[in-house]
């Protein structure tokens, strides 16, 4: 297994499915998953269906894509989240920057 | 068939002369005769005649009234052949009426009775010959139903589930066979809220349940520890991967349903849809098996895709087996099955026409639908409705005995994953932690992963700061642990099960911080969240010695 990316025809939104795993040893391959994306990117999805175990790194990544997209019109998805990733999230308060369903 | 025994009775000794002297000719060697009907009766009562040639007329008992008798006492077809003076048609109806195969008039020919006597000892060898099989098969059947009842006795002391989960299901199970292949089993959640495990196992019958056992022990044992629902999923997969032949294998919907009854997670492979209705508009929602059934895939390939529904109170999921949609009409003309099935959609459709619909209305449905009364394979059909499960939650009371836990890991298990790995497992077989296995893992990794980068390879969070940064943060940290000569990570577990107490203590070979000055962090930085979330997950946290300690305390 591993993270799968996938954008949608138009361009606009960018989909990423996360493995079992989201921590520390995902880093670049999270990281090269919104390297590329064009100018009419408006969301990004991260869906943590497949994801089990996340930890503070993984919020970090995160949080890092944001600023490395500061300055787009994007807004952000987290979609999917299995019991503890979204004890996580919520005690995290990820729900300012993200929108959770 | 000269060993085979004939009785000859005839009130005349010239006649029984004439037959028995025609016998030896033969060849037959075990002849007895009689000399009326009674004696007849009471002779093969001893010697158990293959073949009886029977006069008519005798004194004291008749040859009909014997044959009669003779027929009735015989346990297999014992052939009677009556020898008569007469060529009467009635008389020689009678002859056959009362029981008699054959008759032969007197005065016989030799080469025509000794056919016929051959032909009828044929037939009397063909019933021993089926009488043999049918012992041998009653006594096998015999085996068969005795070996069933033990394994009946085993499977209903086994497969119990729990009552009190049991009471949110509303479960029609109706086997094809003896045993059933679609196996239902419930667990409550440590923290409250429950598991629901539906398999399908290939065929039905006995061999369709050898894997229930080892299913339903892997998933209670899985279930008290609050373990999640993939990796509840995953052990299945490879149980039932690794011992049972290829071609046997189990479709499965494994759910968890959340402490407040507002979200269920579920892993499905190889079901049919099942359906979730909602209470506020009735509306129905199909969900569809993502997966290979369980016991297919290589425990590497399996897939841990879950789908994770929000539920209010009052929603309702219905779940069947196959056995119920792939079940065929029964033409009404012919009683002949038809290649059409009843389908999904005709659940879907009694979802939105029936509000009092019930797992056994269901049923009652489909076999009205399907004009049958029976099906061919097992069938299943589970209902839940959404409401709170906080009542579920373990009152395990804890007796387990206190414990501490020690470990140091060096550069070697640093560098792989295997040492914090090794330390779960431990942690697993522990009892009564199910109530915050998940937290306190996660509060040992938050506070391994802070020892590990920050003390022993003392990486400086603010470099997080800026986007490049954060790669390059872990770009070191990779190749400052690649080269990692020395240093460690200590982690202290101790166990206070009378007190309800676990702390975690964790510190590392680093020089430590000066924690009283450390800055709060905001949301915005990328840094700083491990501690924030253990404040929050934790009883409570405090650091020691020069800051490279760090303990945390939780209530189980």
């Amino acid at each position: 297994m591993s993270i799968e990316k996938s954008l949608s025809a138009d361009g606009t939104t960018l989909t990423i499915k996360m493995d079992s795993k989201f921590d520390f040893s995902k880093v670049k391959d999270f990281r090269e998953t919104y390297d590329d994306v064009g100018d009419e990117l408006t969301t990004i999805i991260v869906d943590l269906s497949r994801t089990e175990y996340m930890d503070s790194s993984a919020l970090g990544m995160m949080l890092n894509m944001q600023k490395t997209l500061s300055g787009r019109p994007v807004s952000y998805k987290i979609q999917n989240c299995q019991e503890q990733v979204a004890r996580i999230l919520k005690i995290s308060r990820f729900d300012k920057k993200f929108d959770i369903s | 068939m000269l060993d085979m025994r004939i009785l000859v009775a005839d009130d005349e000794p010239i006649n029984r002369f004439l037959l028995l002297h025609m016998l030896e000719e033969q060849g037959f060697k075990e002849c007895f005769e009689a000399e009326n009907g009674r004696e007849a009766v009471e002779l093969a009562r001893q010697i158990s005649p293959d073949l009886i040639l029977l006069d008519i007329d005798m004194p004291e008992m008749s040859g009909f009234e014997a044959a009669e008798i003779l027929k009735n006492e015989a346990e297999i077809h014992l052939p009677i052949i009556f020898i008569t003076a007469t060529e009467d048609k009635e008389n020689l109806i009678k002859c056959l009426k009362v029981g008699g195969d054959d008759f032969a008039i007197k005065p016989f020919d030799k080469a025509i009775l000794s056919a016929k006597i051959n032909a009828h000892l044929r037939s009397r060898r063909m019933s021993q010959h089926i009488d043999a099989q049918n012992k041998e098969l009653s006594k096998f059947r015999a085996e068969v139903d005795q070996e069933h009842a033990m394994i009946e006795h085993i499977y209903n002391h086994a497969l119990t589930n729990p009552e009190h989960v049991m009471a949110y299901f509303d479960v029609l199970q109706q086997p094809a066979a003896n045993f059933n292949g679609d196996l239902f089993l419930v667990q409550p959640h440590p923290n409250g809220g429950l598991y629901f495990f539906l398999g399908d196992f290939t065929g039905h019958g006995l061999a369709s349940t050898v894997g229930a056992l080892p299913v339903s022990r892997t998933f209670t044992a899985m279930a008290v520890k609050g373990l999640s629902v993939v990796e509840i999923a995953q052990a299945i997969n490879e149980l039932l991967y690794t011992f049972l032949p290829i071609d046997r294998f189990s479709a499965a919907t494994l759910g968890y349903v959340n402490e407040t009854g507002t979200r269920v997670t579920i892993w499905q492979g190889g079901m049919p849809d099942f359906y979730i209705q909602r209470s506020a508009d009735k509306s129905v929602y199909a969900v569809s098996s993502e997966h290979m059934a369980l016991g297919v895939l290589e425990p590497s390939d399996f897939d841990s895709d879950c789908n994770i529904l929000d539920l209010e109170a009052g929603d309702t999921l219905t779940l069947f087996s196959d056995g119920l949609i792939e079940a065929s009409f029964t033409d009404e003309e012919t009683g002949e099955e038809s290649n059409e099935w009843l389908g999904e959609e005709a659940v879907r459709n009694w979802l939105l026409e029936y509000s009092d619909l019930t797992s056994q209305k269901i049923f009652e449905l489909a076999k009205k639908a399907l004009k049958r009364e029976y099906f061919d394979d097992d069938v299943a059909v589970i209902r839940f409705e959404a409401k709170d499960l906080q009542s579920l939650k373990s009152q395990e009371s804890h007796i387990s005995l206190p414990f501490l836990f020690s470990v140091s890991l060096g550069p070697d298990e640093l560098r792989s994953e295997y040492g914090l790995n090794e330390v779960f497992h431990i942690l697993n077989s522990q009892s009564g932690l199910g109530s915050v296995r998940a937290d306190l893992f996660t509060a040992i990794s938050e506070m391994y992963t802070n020892a590990l980068e920050h003390g022993v390879l003392g990486l400086s969070s603010s470099l997080k700061d800026t986007p490049d940064g954060f790669m390059e943060y872990y770009q070191a940290r990779e190749a400052k642990l690649a080269e990692l000569e020395e240093g460690f990570v200590r982690i202290d577990i101790n166990m206070y099960p009378k007190e309800g107490v676990i702390s975690v203590a964790v510190s590392d070979s680093g020089s430590g911080f000066d924690y009283k000055t450390a800055q709060q962090i905001d949301d915005e930085a990328s840094s700083g969240r491990g501690i924030m979330l253990l404040n929050e997950i934790c009883e409570s946290l405090w650091f020691e010695g020069n800051g490279n300690r760090i303990v945390v305390e939780m209530k189980i």
